[in-house]
């Protein structure tokens, strides 16, 4: 037989009493765990790190953007074109698509931080999305317009060798001599012709169809439309070539220039001191250490 | 403790003072306790033990992260949101899907639905009753969570955006899709079209 106390215990509660007794449970339970609440600067901390993150971020986007604008813009898109490309191939071979990509990165976790900020849920992704890439687009555009992105894109290609061989890919569409495009370093102008260095190291006797060779200047990157000419000129020429510039020239390099370009801030090659500068500098001398 | 004045105090007032000492959070546990148990029943398929517990839960979470309630929004709405995320959360760990209970459906929201969907009026009331509960149940659970929380709770488009976490745009949609899929349901539904 229970106890009454037992019978309690066993006899179905109604809603009611168990409302009432779980305030206490919920205390006890509070209590028995040793549960405090947390303080509020971890609340302000992570709400602070997210909207710094945010900021980050759209900086790095609009970063981002002015490297774009300022590698479509150096692209010389319209001389590349006249070649004879597909336009449509050609804009797709010039596009920077790892900086479109990060861009892309960029709104997307921009999008994930503001979600997950206070009252960031009542925004509609799109809504973010949009001003972040307005954003950043404004932003860097304006970047653009002062050099910026033109300085982060040599400031990368100096110092980080991965980028320079592998983020930069449309730097390379410009030397296709086959398809009627080269371009590279100027390092040597004569009145018959010019040497000129690509990205690969190799050294090509070019020839200008309009002989306008007195407007070009040394030691800046020319890019060019025209036709590769193997085999069109005397083997006594190009070592007459050789003696004049020192530079070992062949008959297989030889391309002639229909139309060309030389700007004073050109941008894909050899101007930002990139990987086709470095081979033009000679080795830099160790210092010793005297022995202690 | 228990002190008649402090029930008929408000919410934010109630958290300034739980922040002072924990044994005001027996008031807010007392005010919440059947809505929220209600509502857990409403969205899950657990036991009143089962349920318990999650509450339980919900107000040791709420108790913890007091010091992120923003009173810019309503307290009633944050404590739902810990809610239905604890509900969330257990069927995480059970990898199951909350599938509700046989949903009680009250006659105010019978009343609201065949307005608002412009139901069968002819239909018996029980009849009627008993198909909604149950298709509310077959529901994807995204549409079923703004049905319960408008119809049942009586929560604004604002409040349910609180609690869900989602644009009020985006439960306007939800809501308004979840409606055309429960007219459809409860119309194709084989007690009523025998009913017919």
């Amino acid at each position: 037989m229970n106890t009454p106390q037992e019978q309690k215990n066993t006899a179905p509660q109604s809603q009611e009493q168990r409302d009432a007794d779980f305030s206490t449970r919920v205390l006890e339970s509070i209590e028995e765990r040793g549960t405090t609440v947390k303080p509020k600067w971890q609340f302000q901390l992570r709400e602070g790190v997210l909207w710094a993150l945010i900021a980050i971020s759209v900086i790095i986007g609009s970063l981002a953007v002015a490297v774009i604008v300022s590698n479509i813009s150096d692209s010389d898109l319209p001389l590349y074109m006249r070649s004879g490309q597909n336009p449509f191939v050609a804009i797709g071979r010039l596009l920077p698509y790892f900086w479109i990509g990060l861009l892309v990165l960029i709104a997307v976790a921009v999008e994930w931080h503001v979600k997950h900020t206070k009252k960031g849920y009542k925004l509609r992704t799109s809504i973010v999305l949009g001003t972040v890439v307005l954003t950043s687009t404004a932003a860097g555009v304006g970047l653009a317009q002062i050099n910026i992105g033109r300085h982060v894109d040599y400031a990368l290609e100096r110092q980080v060798p991965l980028y320079a061989e592998f983020i930069t890919p449309h730097h390379r569409q410009w030397e296709n001599p086959d398809n009627g495009i080269l371009a590279g370093n100027v390092v040597a102008v004569s009145d018959e012709y010019i040497i000129l260095q690509t990205l690969k190291g190799d050294d090509w006797v070019v020839v200008l169809l309009e002989d306008d060779y007195e407007e070009v200047e040394e030691n800046r990157v020319l890019r060019a439309v025209g036709e590769r000419t193997t085999n069109a000129y005397a083997q006594e020429w190009f070592e007459e070539i050789a003696d004049a510039t020192e530079y070992m020239v062949t008959t297989e390099y030889v391309f002639t220039a229909v139309e060309w370009k030389q700007r004073p801030e050109d941008a894909p090659f050899g101007r930002k001191e990139g990987k086709l500068e470095k081979k033009l500098q000679p080795p830099k001398q160790l210092e010793l250490v005297p022995a202690q | 403790m228990h002190n008649e004045s402090y029930v008929e105090e408000d919410d934010n007032t109630l958290v300034e003072r739980t922040l002072e000492h924990h044994r005001y959070f027996a008031y807010i546990v007392d005010r919440y306790t059947p809505k929220l148990m209600r509502y857990i029943r409403r969205i899950s398929d657990v036991s009143i033990e089962e349920a318990e517990d999650i509450l339980q839960e919900t107000y040791v979470k709420a108790y913890q992260n007091l010091h992120s309630f923003d009173p810019s929004l309503s307290f009633s709405s944050w404590m739902y949101r810990i809610a239905h995320n604890q509900v969330i959360s257990t069927y995480r760990k059970r990898q199951a899907r909350p599938h509700g209970n046989a949903v009680e459906v009250e006659p105010h929201v019978i009343e609201e639905l065949s307005a608002d969907f412009d139901l069968l009026h002819t239909v018996e009331q029980s009849l009627l009753q008993q198909t909604i509960a149950s298709v509310l149940n077959e529901l994807p659970q995204k549409y079923k969570d703004v049905l319960v929380l408008k119809y049942m709770e009586d929560k604004s488009y604002d409040e349910i955006s609180d609690i869900l976490k989602k644009p009020p745009g985006t439960i306007a949609t939800q809501l308004n899709r979840a409606k055309k899929q429960l007219k459809k349901r409860i119309e194709a539904h084989p007690s009523l079209t025998t009913e017919l």
